[in-house]
């Protein structure tokens, strides 16, 4: 049996596959800092979220990670999963509205309001 | 240049690089990641080498008018990146994360930590009798005096090898990892299947991973949690008494710390 049918991608160094990947790592850390959370309990919310988790190569471990970090925030009344929802089909508009080459900015979301301090 | 029938990954592979290459979300071309199908299948291209074959390729008119037209799409956000931004913008907006402290931890963890923290640990200790006592009683503080402190606050245990007992390293739980000495986990390591397989059969895994143990070894299995995180000490190889810590340290692998491998071989005569 090849090994890598049971150990996929052993030889794979990377750690990221996606840059959101490094930011959605990183900004757990930084909450981490800020106070907002334990480590116990961000280590306790990804345990949930990677018991579930369907892929046995581990490749939506960040998948899974975005998921405990959103719940995490939801369950401390930081962030709710619907504006988190909501400000993400906004971006998704704006990136669909700019222009390639150019950068990629909120206020471009056809459906834009001034959402400043509504969060 | 032999000219013929493209393969379809790699067909694959060079529109996805090109269009890398014409992204303007992607900051850092070199350090943006090849698709997963160039990965998996391991074509011994970088990503410089695809994009001249993709001028070089007898039908790369194909490409090329799927280059061009690349410039006339709008822009596109794949749902988790726009998730991603989308908690970042409201984080942001609150105070509670910085753009540019975010960007920092990126760095830090894509450059800066990695297993050659790891390895310096593990050459003192394998030159310094003294060091490796501490490192035994208490490697949270003998790791930190070489400049290596965690962030989350997480205790470190060393976990010596010797001839009669190997130890591996596991999270069951989540993926767990001395990420202040070792940088961060390969994708293996986050994997189901090592995360399950490592505590039930560690022979069959280690042998499976080209580690073979003599029968008698012992092998002992460590499941790190978030307060305590393991670094593996492996055997000094043989044969390597008149090296500098420096060259001891670049025996020292990744996986050797992990235990999923063994220090290198030395190469001195």
């Amino acid at each position: 049996m090849n090994p890598r049918d049971l150990l996929p991608q052993a030889d794979d160094d990377r750690v990221f596959s996606e840059p959101w990947q490094a930011q959605a790592f990183a900004m757990t850390l930084a909450l981490h800092q800020k106070g907002v959370f334990s480590w116990s309990e961000w280590a306790e919310s990804l345990s949930k979220e990677l018991e579930n988790s369907g892929a046995e190569d581990g490749s939506d471990y960040y998948t899974c990670w975005l998921a405990a970090l959103e719940k995490l925030l939801a369950a401390k009344s930081i962030t709710a999963l619907s504006d988190v929802d909501a400000l993400a089909a906004a971006w998704q508009r704006a990136a669909h509205a700019t222009p390639h080459g150019t950068p990629i900015l909120l206020e471009n979301d056809p459906q834009h309001v001034d959402r400043h301090n509504t969060f | 240049m032999a000219r013929g029938p493209i393969p379809d990954t790699l067909r694959q592979s060079v529109q996805h690089v090109v269009l890398l290459y014409d992204d303007p979300l992607v900051a850092d071309r070199d350090k943006a990641p090849l698709p997963e199908f160039v990965e998996r299948h391991r074509h011994p291209l970088s990503r410089h080498t695809i994009a001249l074959l993709a001028l070089s390729f007898s039908d790369s008119t194909h490409i090329l008018s799927s280059m061009s037209h690349a410039h006339d799409h709008d822009n596109d956000l794949d749902p988790m990146a726009a998730r991603v931004r989308a908690l970042e913008t409201i984080l942001t907006q609150k105070g509670l994360v910085e753009p540019a402290a975010i960007d920092a931890i990126v760095d830090t963890y894509e450059t800066k930590v990695g297993p050659r923290n790891g390895a310096k640990v593990v050459a003192r200790a394998w030159c310094d009798p003294e060091y490796s006592d501490w490192l035994k009683q208490d490697a949270t503080a003998a790791i930190a005096s070489l400049g290596f402190a965690g962030r989350q606050g997480e205790h470190m245990q060393a976990v010596f090898n010797t001839p009669d007992t190997h130890n591996l390293v596991v999270c069951t739980l989540c993926s767990c990892y001395p990420w202040s000495v070792l940088g961060l986990p390969p994708v293996w390591y986050k994997a189901p299947a090592y995360r399950s397989r490592a505590v039930m059969d560690p022979r069959g895994v280690l042998e499976e991973l080209g580690v073979h143990l003599p029968a008698e070894t012992n092998i002992r299995v460590w499941d790190s949690t978030a307060e305590l995180r393991y670094l593996v000490v492996p055997l000094r190889p043989k044969g390597t008494e008149g090296l500098s810590e420096e060259e001891l340290a670049a025996l020292v692998t990744r996986d050797s710390m992990i235990g999923t491998g063994l220090a290198l071989e030395s190469h001195q005569p």
